[in-house]
C-alpha cells in the first residue's frame, strides 16, 4: 500500500539515489543507516551516481495490487560503483538481454500509479549501459 | 541582455509503431496513408514512461551539454499537452528528479504543440532581464489520439530541453530574436476531462497551421531584413511529413535547408517537443556561425518564431551525450496491441 | 535443554473456504488438548503465531482469540516473525517454561490466506521484506528468491532439472500425508512446464498459499512424566537474525542466520548433523531447501542439489528431508508452518506416521525462516531413551 506521505519522505532516496556516508570510516550505505559497522552514528548525505553492475536478475509474472497490471517486469540486484547494493526494476530490456556482470545505469521512470485518481509513484529504474 | 542556449538535449523513447501496424489494425490503406502523411513510423512511450520521465531525460542531457550543475538553474518551465496531472506541476517533479534545490521559479505551460517553445520564451524573458542567470525550458509529450483516427498515425512521444543563459562565453547558440503570433482558432482542442483530442480535419491546414507559420515567418524575416536564403537551416513544426515541406516551398526555403530538422517521418509528432527536437537535431550537427530559423505552431492557435545563430563552443559540446540521431536510431518495434497495452497501463485503466 | 512435547496436532492444510481463521485455530487447539489428554483449564499460557491476519482478515489481538476459544483468562500473546512466526512462538513458549512462570504452555499457529485474491496475498507476503526499498520496486517474495536462485545457479552450476527434483521429492512425500494440501505426485517435466512465477522459478517451485492451523503443548519434563505423556523432548531451540533487505547482505546464496542458529543448536544439543535422522526445512521455494540443507550443515556448499538428485534426501534415504511433504506439498499457512513442522517431528519420533514413517527416528531437526533468512529459528527434538 503506497502512501503519498511516505513517498514524499523518501523522495531524495528514490529520485536522487541519495544514501549516506559514514563520517568516520567513509563507508557508503543506501538508503540509510543508523549505526555504522565501525560504531559511528554520524553520517552525511551522499548522492550516488547511478552506475553499477548486475549481480542477479529475474522476471516477475505475478505481483501485488500496485504492480499486477505491469507484469512481466524484470528485477535486478545491482552493485553500485560507490559500494552499496540495491534492488531495482530493470526497464527497456527483456530478460534475454540481461546478464550477470552487465553494466547498468539509472533512469527516472514511473513505478506505479494509485489507480486513476491517486498519486503517481516515480523512482529510479536501471537500463543496460551500452556506453561502458 | 543577450540570451543564448547554453545547453540542449533530446530524448526519444525506444519503442516504434509503424504506419503499417496501424493500417493493419484498422484496415486502412497503407500506401494512401504514407502518401498523404509521409510518416513511416512513430516513437511511442514505454509503459513506465510519461511526459515527466521523458522531460527528465532530455533535461539531463541539456545539463551535460551545458556543463552545469542543476542547482544553478533559476527557473524551470515545461510545456506539454499531456502533463500527468491536471493539477500538480510536472515542473517540480522534474526539478526534484534533476536535483534542483528549492529556490527556483517553476510552472507548467500548455499551448498545444508549441508548449515547448512557449516555455523557451518564458525562460527567455527571465534570462534577458537577468532575473535569473540560467533557465531550463522543456517541451515533452506522450501524445494521444482517438484510436482509428488519422491523428493516431502521427501522435508520438518525445522531449527536448534548452537551458538559456546570459553569459556570452557560455553560448552554444545565440537567440537573436523571437516573436509570436497568437489567435483564437478552433482547429484542434481537448476538453479537460476528455482522453483524446478533437480536430477539424482539413481546417487544421490553411487557416490554422499554414496561416500562422506563414505570418510568423514573414514577420520575423521582414522585421530583421532577412530572406529565406540567409538561413542555413529552417525548422518548422511537423504535424506530419508533408506540411513542413509545403510550408518550406511556399516560403522560399529549399529541401536542403529543411532536411536536418525534419524528423516526423521517422519519429512522428511529439506535440510540444516536435519543434524543439527539430532544433536539437540541427544543433547536433551544426557548424559554428550557422543561422537557424525555428517556427513552431500550436493549435488554438499560435506560432513562435526564433532566429538562432550557432557559436564555436557548440562543436565542443555536441558529442558529450546522446544525440537526437542516437535516439532516432535506437529502436524496438512494437505491435499495435502492445502500444495500446502500454497506454492502458500508463493511464492505470484496466486492460 | 529438555522441554516435553505432550500434545501435537494440526488441521489438514489446504484451501478451506468454509472455515474461518477462528474455526481453524479452534480445531487445532482442541485437537492438541485431546492428544495430550488435558482440559482447557490445564493450560497456563498461550502463544499464538500468525503473520497476515491483520491485513487479510482485519483481525489482530489474536492472543485474546486463542484464549477466548478455550474460554480461559490466562496470558495469551500473538507472536510474529513473518514465515518463522510459528517457530518464534515455540521459543516464546519455551522461555515461559524455562523462567518457571508456567508449567504447561500451548503454542498454536494459524493462517487464513485463501479468502483474498492472489495479488493481495502476494502483497501480504511482501511485507516480510524491506517494504520501502523492495516492496516499492515491485519485488515479490518469489521475485527475491528468484534472484537468489539465479545467483546460486550461476555460482554452482546446477541445472533447472536438478532444482525441480526438490519439488518432485516433496510431492512424493506429500502423497503419503493425509494432512497435505497437495497429495499428487509430480514429475520434473511438470515442474518445468508449470507457469513461470519469477524466472527461473515456476509455479511448482513455489510453496502454495494455504489455510491451516497447528498446535503443540509443551510442559516441564516433570509434568509430562506425571501425566504419562513423556517421550519426545525439545533439546535445543535457537534463533538468529539478518538484514531485512536482501540487498544489504554480503552474500546471496547462503543465509547467515540459518548457519548461526544451526551451529548453536547442535552445540546446545551436543550432537552433530550426522546424528539427525530427519529434517523439516522451510522450503518456501525449491532453492530454499537446497540452501537450507547447506546452511544447516548437512551438505557442503554447492552440493545439496546434487545430493537431492542422487536421492539422498528422500524418505528413509541418507537423511529424510521433509517427510511431511514440506511447505511445497504439505502447504504453507504461514503462522502454522513452524509449528506444523514440530507436529511432524513429534509424530515421527512417536512412530505414528504409518506409510511415511522414518525408520528408527530418534533425532529430528526443524528449520523455520522468515523473510529471506532475516529471521531463522532451529529446533532439535529427541526421542526419550
Amino acid at each position: 500500500m503506497m502512501s503519498p506521505i511516505e513517498h514524499w519522505r523518501l523522495t531524495q532516496n528514490r529520485y536522487q539515489l541519495e544514501g549516506v556516508q559514514c563520517e568516520s570510516c567513509a563507508k557508503v550505505y543506501y538508503p540509510q543507516k543508523f549505526l555504522c559497522a565501525c560504531g559511528s552514528q554520524k553520517f552525511s548525505s551522499k548522492k550516488l551516481v547511478g552506475r553499477g553492475k548486475i549481480l542477479s536478475f529475474t522476471e516477475v509474472f505475478g505481483s501485488s495490487r500496485a504492480f499486477k497490471n505491469m507484469v512481466p517486469y524484470c528485477l535486478a540486484l545491482i552493485e553500485l560503483e560507490e559500494g552499496p547494493t540495491i534492488l531495482t526494476q530493470m526497464t527497456d530490456a527483456t530478460l534475454q538481454e540481461l546478464s550477470v556482470g552487465q553494466p547498468v545505469r539509472s533512469v527516472f521512470r514511473r513505478y506505479c500509479a494509485d489507480g486513476q485518481d491517486g498519486l503517481i509513484y516515480y523512482g529510479l529504474k536501471f537500463v543496460p549501459d551500452f556506453n561502458r | 541582455m543577450t540570451v543564448g542556449i547554453v545547453g540542449y538535449g533530446a530524448y526519444i523513447p525506444r519503442y516504434r509503431l509503424t504506419t503499417e501496424e496501424i493500417t493493419h489494425a484498422w484496415s486502412h490503406d497503407h500506401a494512401k496513408m504514407v502518401a498523404s502523411l509521409a510518416i513511416h513510423e512513430k516513437a511511442v512511450a514505454g509503459q513506465d514512461e510519461d511526459t515527466v520521465t521523458i522531460a527528465v531525460q532530455a533535461a539531463e542531457n541539456a545539463l551535460v551539454r551545458a556543463q552545469l550543475l542543476p542547482d544553478k538553474l533559476g527557473a524551470l518551465y515545461i510545456g506539454s499537452e499531456s502533463h500527468p496531472y491536471a493539477v500538480k506541476p510536472s515542473a517540480t517533479i522534474v526539478g526534484t528528479a534533476l536535483g534542483l534545490t528549492r529556490d527556483y521559479l517553476a510552472a507548467d505551460m500548455e499551448f498545444a504543440c508549441k508548449g515547448g517553445t512557449a516555455a523557451v520564451q518564458a525562460a527567455y524573458g527571465l534570462v534577458a532581464s537577468d532575473v535569473v542567470r540560467y533557465a531550463l525550458a522543456i517541451g515533452a509529450d506522450v501524445a494521444q489520439a482517438t484510436p482509428g483516427d488519422i491523428l493516431e498515425y502521427s501522435a508520438a512521444a518525445g522531449g527536448a530541453a534548452c537551458i538559456l543563459g546570459n553569459q556570452k562565453n557560455e553560448f552554444l547558440a545565440v537567440i537573436e530574436k523571437t516573436l509570436s503570433i497568437s489567435s483564437d482558432t478552433p482547429d484542434f482542442w481537448r476538453r479537460s476531462l476528455q482522453q483524446y483530442p478533437e480536430h477539424l480535419g482539413r481546417f487544421t491546414a490553411e487557416p490554422a497551421y499554414f496561416a500562422h507559420i506563414y505570418e510568423a515567418t514573414e514577420k520575423i524575416l521582414s522585421e530583421n531584413s532577412l530572406q529565406a536564403k540567409d538561413f542555413d537551416v529552417v525548422v518548422f513544426h511537423q504535424p506530419n511529413g508533408k506540411f513542413p515541406v509545403t510550408a518550406a516551398k511556399k516560403l522560399g526555403f529549399s529541401l536542403q535547408q529543411l532536411q536536418p530538422g525534419l524528423l516526423c517521418p521517422l519519429v512522428g509528432n511529439s506535440y510540444s517537443a516536435t519543434a524543439l527536437l527539430g532544433l536539437t537535431a540541427v544543433l547536433d550537427q551544426a557548424e559554428a556561425g550557422q543561422k537557424i530559423l525555428l517556427i513552431s505552431y500550436g493549435s488554438g492557435s499560435g506560432s513562435d518564431a526564433f532566429i538562432i545563430t550557432t557559436t564555436k563552443l557548440l562543436k565542443k559540446r555536441q558529442q558529450l551525450t546522446a544525440t537526437t540521431a542516437d535516439y532516432i536510431e535506437r529502436k524496438e518495434y512494437v505491435s499495435y496491441l502492445r502500444y495500446r497495452q502500454m497506454y492502458a497501463r500508463r493511464e492505470g485503466s484496466k486492460q | 535443554m529438555n522441554i516435553a512435547v505432550i500434545g501435537a496436532s494440526c488441521t489438514p492444510y489446504g484451501e478451506w473456504w468454509d472455515k474461518s481463521l477462528r474455526d481453524l485455530l479452534a480445531q487445532a487447539q482442541l485437537a492438541a488438548l485431546d492428544d495430550a489428554g488435558l482440559a482447557a483449564k490445564d493450560i497456563q499460557e498461550i502463544f499464538v503465531a500468525n503473520m497476515c491476519a491483520g491485513q487479510l482478515s482485519g483481525q489482530v489481538n489474536l492472543g485474546a482469540m486463542a484464549a477466548d476459544i478455550l474460554g480461559i483468562h490466562i496470558p495469551s500473546t500473538r507472536i510474529e516473525g513473518a514465515c518463522a512466526s510459528g517457530a518464534l512462538a515455540i521459543r516464546a513458549g519455551i522461555a515461559a517454561l524455562e523462567s518457571g512462570r508456567a508449567e504447561v504452555v500451548m503454542v498454536s499457529g494459524v493462517e487464513k490466506m485463501t479468502d483474498v485474491d492472489h495479488a493481495l496475498a502476494t502483497e501480504s507476503l511482501m511485507s516480510a521484506t524491506d517494504y520501502e526499498t523492495e516492496g516499492f520496486v515491485g519485488a515479490t517474495f518469489p521475485g527475491l528468491f528468484a534472484l537468489v536462485t539465479r545467483a546460486y545457479m550461476h555460482q554452482f552450476g546446477i541445472t533447472r532439472e536438478q532444482l525441480a527434483l526438490v519439488s518432485v521429492k516433496n510431492h512424493k512425500h506429500g502423497a503419503l500425508n493425509p494432512r497435505a494440501h497437495f497429495r499428487k505426485e509430480i514429475s520434473v517435466t511438470d515442474v518445468l512446464k508449470s507457469s513461470m512465477v519469477a524466472d527461473p522459478l515456476t509455479l511448482l517451485d513455489c510453496s502454495p498459499v494455504s489455510d491451516g492451523a497447528a498446535c503443540i503443548i509443551l510442559s516441564t519434563p516433570a509434568f509430562a512424566k506425571e501425566i504419562g505423556k513423556h517421550g519426545v523432548n525439545i533439546i535445543a531451540s535457537t534463533q538468529a537474525s539478518d538484514t531485512l533487505a536482501l540487498s544489504h547482505r554480503k552474500e546471496f546464496t547462503q543465509f547467515y542466520a540459518t548457519q548461526q542458529a544451526a551451529q548453536q543448536a547442535f552445540m546446545i544439543a551436543s550432537i552433530k548433523p550426522s546424528d539427525v535422522d530427519l529434517v523439516e526445512v522451510h522450503d518456501a521455494f525449491s532453492m530454499a531447501e537446497i540452501i537450507a540443507l547447506e546452511d544447516l550443515g548437512f551438505f557442503e556448499r554447492g552440493t545439496a542439489a546434487f545430493a537431492t538428485a542422487e536421492g539422498k534426501t528422500v524418505l528413509n534415504g541418507q537423511l529424510t528431508v521433509n517427510s511431511s511433504g514440506g511447505l511445497k506439498a504439505k502447504g504453507h499457512p504461514v503462522g502454522a508452518s513452524g509449528i506444523g513442522q514440530i507436529v511432524e517431528l513429534v509424530q515421527q519420533l512417536r512412530g505414528q506416521c504409518g506409510v511415511r514413517q522414518v525408520n528408527n527416528a530418534k533425532i529430528g531437526l526443524a528449520h523455520s525462516m522468515g523473510g529471506l533468512g532475516a529471521t531463522v529459528a532451529v529446533h532439535i527434538l529427541a526421542k526419550e531413551a
